[in-house]
């Protein structure tokens, strides 16, 4: 049921989020009918949702106006990287955050999806238009004056004076947007002459096709025209994406979710047929054959199954809409969703949930059906049923198999690789539980003694009713297993990739400070490098630029430095070739796994295209290197890049202090010098390295709500397993209260039964999950993550919270046990 | 044929073997005890009104047509079940005075059971279930007792065993071991020997009566059988939730001739 709820809410909210922001497009796009633009740039750094088109010039409008049918048209700019300033100077947005547009306000309402809330359209130069959610977030009224700083320039002045809604929306998903004079805009984001697009409307009576054809037929070669209708498609289908990524991750996690509820339900079958043993015998007795009981066994799973389902799916619903308030929350901005359950997510989320349920329970119907009609008459035994060699036999191929498959998914690098390391893992897992009961008795025997010396006689029956059942035991763990798992494996692998990552560039990187803009502010202007040359304290500075080239037709990222002194700021972790001929003329660097995809060696001539400016070029492989957090991909000279990349961007700049200068006075001139560009930040390598584990972090603390989720699941298993045993077991519990157990005695022994599965599932998980991490880490040394590091910190508060977990997830069964009535228990019906 | 004669005057009861009657003989004893269960039309009352007492070192069958209120009776004096009105005293305490708590530490140190079936804990071992009531208290058995009760009961070799390989005979008398090894003031048993083969039955009455001669253990026993009553000092018989006689020395003969007049 909770598997089923999590798959449901999963598609409903995906589903909400995405009807809402196809309405966002649908209904806020006005009157446009053609948008006329340059030709995509692959992976050219333009714009908003939809792919990167090269500018277009200024004279093009004229052109397309010109055009018969047109009613009006305007030129458009559209950009992320103006970043609003609080009043003390600083970013509102400290970086990562949803995206902040500049763009220009549209003159005539028929075009604009902008309607004014408040104020007026931006007349004069220092105008701007601030959209409504923005403004309220902020505080921010008419005639106030604001301080931008707009694709990492200066800082700048500007006075609201307006505010805007986007449609009837008082934003556009969450992002900021500032409106400007068109020619503000075009200044600010270095396309003077030029346009991002140009907006066309239809004459009453003319269609977007029509009006498209006419356009185009007078365009130049470099650019293309396309109707709003197709516009808005790749706009929604670049949302969609997105929101696939979304709906992917949290449907994994939901069938994980359904792949732990699997385990718990036929553990709950398991103990109700055992339970019925007698019953089922009678019926077996009195002429049912095999196969009758099989089906009623299954047919009571059916209608469990659908029962629980429809109420996942509702269930599902309400999670949905909390994963949307924890969504906006975060602070994302989300559109008001309409939440609906589509008749396609009841259907998926009844229908999987119930074939889980049917066929989770056809290993306990099978056992069920195999009752000897003899059992009716003898006492229920309680011999632990001993593994069969076929069983270990198969939970060793599984086993195997699985880990040929995560091996295979590593190392094949094919567009498979995830597929077949999702199997494998699953592989992996269905083998090591399988395999598992053979290590619940060991491992429960030996955690048992000090819980037997702390806690006499409860703790010793504790222990040897955690034992007693070693397959219930095990796949009750098995619940557990799988999101710890996950998480220790997560968290090898970050601390691993956190300790390569630091001695990596402890050894690469001799700057003493740099300099960079946070994620999504735009990039740094080359004033502020010039700015930063002029200061004394400082022996060398220099930037590094960024851009995309085409290899082979597919887009790869390229980053320029100054032949003549980038070494004195990194070194190159050199693999082959020559790290001085990066000033040969038409030489180009890679790295070590571009190398290796495409098999090329130092001194092989390969073809480059620069989209940018439209070159091809045959350049010489004259140097590779091992990735770090600062190179990666290919690397070209600055001189070739100047002639190249007509639009610059600057990723990083990078300073040596004078020698005497300390570390903190280059620190502080270095802040002294920034105060003019508050979206950039200086680093030392310190706090460099901080920041590289900053998002490694990041990934942890997500990790961690994936690690509370999975526990609670867990925990809910262990409280299914637990309260069903002690029905099964009423009879022992009455005898032992008979004999003198008392309440509180009987608590504390199914209390450490509980922390002793719990531990159990954490031993065995943490130890695949080491494995497993390790294993990963190694397989992508050569990425540069070639430190192994396991977190021992974290993995005994994974010890604190197992023990936590058990005597949660105790204490209702706990309850039950005290409260057992004591006659019903003996009584000898 | 003088005892056969004694009926509802508990005071008139001239037990063999044991001192003359005085209070402090009496191990537990029921005064006016009623049960109902139930309400209403439903109601049923399984102790109509019962007094009886139990001596010291004195074995007493139960006996009674199915219905009767033996187990309720039992259950009653052994303070698993309370009263609708009437009193139940073991020793000198009176039970429902007691918290839960106090009766479960009651039970725990001064009763024994032996149930018809189903009496040990499956995952312990044979000696681990005789020592469980005395390792529940967190008190070590006294060696000797142990000893003598496990030669007693012949269950030497058998220590190591799990409930699961034992046959029930066997079982039966690890229950009883485990009864008689704390040294309870009394011990109860429902009918213990009912799921036995006669040889294990009449093997298990045997030990039975030992431990009341020779380790001077007072005992309570629900039977159907005759021939297990006749083991005892003395049967009280139930009908309907009321004693209707009880007897001293039985006989299986006597016994059975009496059930006839009580038509089961
Ligand atoms: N838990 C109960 N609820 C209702 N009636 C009960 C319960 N236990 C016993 N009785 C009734 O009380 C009467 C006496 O039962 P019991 O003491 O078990 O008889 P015996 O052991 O002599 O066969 C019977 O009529 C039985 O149906
Ligand atoms: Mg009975």
């Amino acid at each position: 049921m909770l598997g089923v709820a999590f798959v449901s809410a999963t598609l409903t909210l995906s589903n909400g989020l995405q009807t809402t922001f196809d309405n966002i497009f649908n209904t806020t796009s006005t009157g446009v009918a053609v948008v006329v633009r340059g030709h995509v740039e692959a992976g050219g750094a333009n714009g908003g949702f939809s792919d990167a088109h090269r500018p277009v010039p200024t004279s093009l409008l004229a052109t397309v106006q010109r055009v018969s049918g047109v009613a009006t048209a305007e030129g458009i700019v559209f950009r992320d990287g103006a970043a609003l300033l609080d009043p003390s100077g600083k970013p509102y947005e400290s970086g990562g955050g949803p995206p902040q547009f500049a763009t220009n306000w549209i003159v005539d309402s028929r075009l604009s999806p902008y309607r004014i809330r408040a104020g007026a359209p931006p007349t004069n130069a220092d105008d701007v238009v601030i959209d409504a959610a923005t403004a309220a977030a902020h505080h921010i009224t008419v005639g106030q004056q604001v301080q931008y700083v707009i694709n990492g320039g200066a800082k700048q002045t500007f006075v609201v004076s307006g505010l805007a809604g986007y449609g009837s929306a008082d934003s556009l998903a969450g992002a900021t947007i500032s409106l400007f004079r068109i020619d503000v805009v075009q200044q600010d984001m270095g396309l003077v002459g030029e346009y991002d697009q140009i907006d066309a409307a239809a004459a009453p009576g003319l269609s977007q096709t029509e009006l498209r054809d006419r356009i185009a037929s007078g365009l130049p070669g470099y650019a293309e025209a396309a109707t709003e209708a197709t516009v808005i498609g790749q706009q929604v289908s670049g949302i969609d994406s997105f929101f696939s990524i979304l709906r992917t991750i949290l449907l994994i996690f939901a069938l994980i979710a359904l792949f732990v509820g699997s385990y718990i339900i036929i553990n709950t079958f398991s103990i109700l047929i055992a339970q019925r043993t007698r019953e089922l015998a009678l019926l077996r007795a009195l002429g049912a054959s095999r196969g009758q009981v099989f089906r009623m066994v299954l047919t009571e799973a059916l209608i469990t199954g659908v029962i629980a389902s429809a109420v996942g799916v509702f269930v599902g619903l309400g999670l949905a809409h909390l994963l949307y308030s924890a969504l906006s929350s975060l602070g994302s901005g989300l559109p008001k969703a309409d939440l609906v359950l589509q008749g396609s997510t009841v259907l998926i989320g009844i229908v999987l949930g119930t074939v889980i349920t049917v066929v989770a329970s056809a290993l306990p119907a099978r056992k069920a059906s195999r009752v000897a009609p003899v059992e009716a008459i003898r006492e229920a035994g309680d011999a632990a049923q001993p593994l069969g060699t076929r069983r270990i036999l198969l939970g060793v191929g599984v086993t195997i198999l699985g880990a040929i498959g995560i091996a295979l998914g590593l190392f094949a690098g094919t567009s498979v690789a995830f597929q077949l390391l999702g199997i494998g893992a699953l592989l992996l897992y269905l083998g090591i539980s399988s395999l598992a009961p053979l290590a619940v008795v060991p491992i429960a025997g030996v955690l048992g003694v000090p819980i037997e010396k702390l806690r006499g006689t409860p703790g010793k029956l504790a222990r040897v009713n955690a034992m007693r059942a070693p397959r219930r035991a095990a796949s009750t763990a098995a619940a557990l297993m799988i999101g710890v798992s996950l998480v220790v494996g997560i968290a090898v692998m970050t601390e691993s990739a956190k300790a390569s990552t630091s001695v990596a560039l402890q050894q690469a990187v001799k700057a003493d400070y740099m300099v960079f803009a946070s994620a999504g502010q735009g990039t740094i202007s080359p004033a502020a490098t010039a700015a930063l040359a002029k200061d004394p304290h400082f022996s060398n500075v220099d930037d590094l630029k960024s851009g995309t080239i085409l290899i082979h037709g597919s887009s790869a990222s390229v980053f320029a430095a100054n032949p003549a002194d980038y070494q004195d700021f990194f070194t190159l972790d050199v693999a082959s070739g020559d790290p001085n001929s990066l000033a040969n003329p038409d030489t180009i660097f890679l790295d070590e796994t571009e190398a290796s995809n495409h098999s090329w060696r130092v001194g092989d001539t390969i073809n480059v295209t620069f989209p940018q400016s439209g070159t091809a070029v045959r350049e010489r492989i004259g140097c590779i290197f091992n990735p770090n957090a600062i190179t990666t991909g290919y690397m070209i000279s600055s001189q070739q890049y100047a002639k190249f990349f007509p639009e610059p961007q600057t990723f990083i700049i990078l300073l040596r202090a004078v020698p005497g200068v300390t570390h903190n006075a280059g620190m502080t001139a270095l802040h002294q010098d920034l105060a003019a560009f508050p979206t950039l930040k200086a680093y030392d390598s310190a706090s460099f390295l901080a920041l590289q584990s900053q998002s490694l972090d990041q990934l942890t603390s997500a990790v961690d709500v994936f690690l509370v989720m999975a526990i609670v699941i867990a925990a809910l298993g262990i409280v299914n397993t637990l309260a069903l045993s002690i029905i099964e077991r009423a009879r022992e519990l009455g005898l032992l209260r008979a004999i003198g157990l008392t309440r509180s005695q009987t608590r504390t022994m199914v209390r450490w039964e509980s922390v002793l599965i719990a531990f159990l599932g954490l031993i065995l998980r943490v130890v695949v999950g080491i494995a497993l991490g390790i294993a990963v880490v190694r397989a992508l040394a050569f990425t540069g993550l070639g430190h192994v590091s396991v977190p021992f910190v974290s993995l005994l508060w994974y010890a604190v919270g197992a023990l936590i977990i058990g005597l949660l997830a105790a204490i209702l069964p706990a309850r039950r046990a005290a409260r057992l009535n004591v006659l019903e228990a003996i009584s000898t019906e | 044929m003088s005892d056969d004669t004694e009926t509802l005057t508990p005071t008139t009861v001239e037990p063999r073997a044991s001192p003359p009657g005085t209070a402090v003989d009496v191990v537990a004893r029921a005064v006016d005890a009623v049960k109902v269960y139930g309400k209403g039309d439903a109601a049923v009352t399984a102790l109509d009104s019962i007094s009886v007492f139990f001596r010291r070192q004195q074995f007493t069958a139960i006996m009674g047509p199915s219905g009767s209120g033996k187990s309720t009776l039992l259950h009653c004096l052994a303070g698993l079940d309370s009263l609708t009105s009437g009193k139940i005293v073991i020793g000198s305490t009176e039970l429902d005075t007691l918290s839960e708590k106090e009766l479960t530490l009651l039970r725990r140190e001064k009763i024994g059971f032996i149930f018809q079936s189903y009496n040990l804990v499956p995952t312990l071992t044979a000696a681990d279930n005789i020592v469980l009531p005395l390792a529940i208290a967190g008190r070590k058995p006294d060696p000797a007792a142990f000893d003598q009760v496990v030669t007693t009961m012949r269950l030497g070799d058998r220590l190591t065993h799990r409930p699961g390989e034992l046959s029930g005979g066997q079982q039966q008398r690890v229950a009883a071991a485990r009864a008689l090894v704390s040294k309870p003031d009394i011990i109860f048993a429902d009918e213990p020997t009912g799921n036995l083969d006669s040889r294990s039955g009449a093997e298990l009455l045997g030990f039975l009566r030992s431990a009341v001669d020779d380790a001077h253990q007072t005992i309570v026993m629900v039977t159907h059988d005759p021939g297990a009553a006749a083991r005892a000092d003395r049967v009280v018989f139930l009908a309907d939730g009321k004693v209707v006689r009880e007897m001293s020395d039985p006989t299986t003969d006597a016994i059975l001739e009496y059930m006839k007049t009580l038509g089961s």
